[in-house]
């Protein structure tokens, strides 16, 4: 099949803005796939947000305590667009990326960081993370600008949890 | 076509080349998840593996390997074993949660049972029963355990002496009965069903109790012919998830629930540690626990020396320093053994105590294993009066380690 020059540059240009909307939208969206969470994510990323308050949560498929909250993080994470929050996939042996991809943004999460377990040595990268952390789930970990941590085990008290991060000057 | 092609091709590139940090990680992640591991059907390959022994002394062994139930048997203590016997495909993934694993019951004349769960995208579980009538030679295709429950999980059988399968589990029926009323319902429910006769079939499901921890194992053993005795995390008024036994009466039903520990886990969380429950001969409740609890936090052993009525004074059990996990306890001839992971920043110790008073007093504990990677929680399993460490980490494979009472 042949084309006319006018057809030719007309579709070239609505399939370039297309491409081009579609490339836009990518950075937003592929920030989001998780990470695995290996031996080396949790120094790192508390190394990468060195002197900031950062909010670490780590929950899972299998904890429908998790999953309750998870709307809730949403509204909190909307309301402080300005806060680092990182969410880490704690199910064992594996969660599907996609799938956890796909709860995030459903609950507004669309912009945390997203990490997942990797699989192999569970127990050395949780004690990593916390020496006293049993593995329940949901675990939250507030690392202040200072280092300083703070941990609590089930539902958040997310009145108390912007007063932290209002103590943290930041909102 | 064609056009497409050509006018799409340079971008496409562009934008791989823009998302390539994002995916580049996501891949390598995956490959370095799975770099070591193995996705046959083997026991080699197992992420979780339960050792018993049968009446006779056969030892089985039953695994999760390449999405798949398997279950062999060896003559010589686990040096060898028969050929393995792989259970059919099923339809969902099996349940790989924390708690999770497929189990092995035996009864009296040849009677074995093999139980495991399925489970779907959102952690309903699916629980299944495989029998076999003649010593494992057969089994029956997986039949499910109930029927009417959208959620089964942590499945545990045992058979009477009589030789009917007692099964109880964690069920879902209640908590989508309430939802479709609007009503609230917190946790799940603890189900159970008997054979209605020796090698027939389990009967309807039963509701013992209502608001029961919906994420960890439970526990089972007999007290006596026809008394089943389990161990759970209930929901106790105002959301305290403490542990509780639930010993059956003669005709079957579950009688009082008691309290084993007044922890005070007001917590809506997913501790995914069930108890470990098991019965001396002198009729001694020996049980173990982790506690998530305003009161007691930690992995503690208790005993009861009236039926679960009441239990002694909670001890503390391993380094709180280490981690201390997944404890598992079996009462073995005259002597209680108690075993539980340790974790001391690079390597995972399986140490075990044990106690010849039942569980007045108990020796100091040793390492009996040892690993510098993954590994399944300790199982402890009886042979007669032998005891025995049911372990697998897929570094080292599966072990059947001989324990000896220490003083």
């Amino acid at each position: 099949m042949r084309w006319s020059s006018g057809t030719m540059a007309r579709t070239r240009t609505a399939v370039i803005a297309l491409a081009l909307s579609w490339i836009a939208l990518q950075p937003a969206y592929a920030e989001n796939v998780p990470h695995p969470f290996d031996n080396t994510s949790w120094q790192a990323l508390l190394g990468t947000h060195k002197g900031r308050p950062v909010i670490v949560h780590f929950w899972g498929f299998s904890c429908g305590n998790c999953m309750v909250e998870l709307k809730d993080w949403g509204t909190f994470a909307k309301a402080h667009p300005d806060a680092v929050i990182a969410f880490v996939n704690w199910d064992r042996r594996g969660a599907d990326s996609a799938r956890i991809t796909s709860a995030l943004d459903k609950a507004g999460l669309g912009s945390v960081q997203s990490y997942v377990l990797a699989n192999g040595f569970e127990e050395k990268l949780r004690f990593a993370v916390d020496h006293d952390w049993m593995g329940e789930l949901p675990y939250t970990r507030l690392i202040a600008g200072d280092g300083t941590a703070t941990t609590f085990s089930g539902a958040a008290d997310f009145t108390k949890l912007s007063q932290w991060l209002d103590g943290q000057g930041q909102r | 076509m064609r056009h497409h092609r050509f006018l799409c091709g340079p971008l496409l590139v562009a934008a791989a080349l823009l998302t390539a940090p994002h995916r580049a990680a996501a891949h390598e992640g995956h490959q370095h998840a799975h770099a070591t591991a193995c996705k046959t059907t083997a026991l080699a390959c197992a992420s979780v593996a339960t050792g018993a022994f049968a009446p006779d002394g056969t030892f089985w062994v039953t695994w999760t390997a390449g999405g798949r139930v398997s279950a062999a048997h060896s003559a010589d203590l686990g040096k060898t074993f028969a050929k393995p016997v792989t259970l059919p495909a099923m339809p969902l993934p099996l349940d790989d949660g924390p708690d999770a694993r497929p189990k092995i019951a035996f009864g009296p004349d040849g009677r074995i049972a093999i139980t495991f769960a399925t489970r779907d995208a959102k952690y309903n579980g699916h629980a299944y029963i495989v029998r076999s009538s003649d010593g494992g030679n057969t089994f029956s295709t997986p039949q499910p355990i109930t029927s009417g429950s959208p959620s089964q999980r942590f499945e545990a059988v045992a058979f009477d002496r009589d030789g009917r399968a007692f099964a109880a589990w964690i069920d879902k029926r209640n908590v989508a009965a309430a939802k479709a009323k609007g009503e609230p319902y917190a946790g799940a429910a603890l189900a159970f069903a008997w054979d209605d006769k020796p090698g027939g079939h389990l009967e309807a499901a039963t509701i013992a109790r209502d608001n029961t921890c919906e994420c960890c194992r439970i526990a089972v053993a007999f007290a006596g012919p026809g008394k089943p005795v389990v161990m759970f995390r209930n929901i106790f008024d105002g959301g305290i998830r403490d542990h509780a036994v639930m010993t059956f009466s003669d005709d079957g039903k579950p009688g009082p629930l008691y309290r084993v520990s007044d922890d005070d886990a007001k917590i809506d969380a997913c501790p995914h540690q069930g108890p470990s429950l098991s019965i001396g001969g002198d009729g001694t409740y020996h049980a173990t626990w982790f506690a998530l609890g305003r009161n007691l936090k930690g992995v503690y052993y208790a005993h009861s020396e009236n039926g679960g009525k009441t239990f002694s004074t909670p001890m503390r059990i391993g380094d709180p320093g280490k981690q201390t996990s997944r404890p598992y306890v079996l009462a073995a001839g005259d002597d209680v053994y108690l075993a539980y992971k340790s974790f001391d920043g690079s390597k995972t110790d399986i140490e075990l105590m044990t106690s010849r008073d039942s569980g007045k007093t108990w020796s100091a504990p040793r390492s009996v294993a040892e690993t510098d990677n993954a590994s399944d929680h300790p199982v402890l399993i009886a042979n007669g009066k032998s005891a025995y460490l049911s372990w697998m980490s897929p570094k080292q494979g599966y072990k059947l380690i001989p324990l000896e009472p220490q003083s």
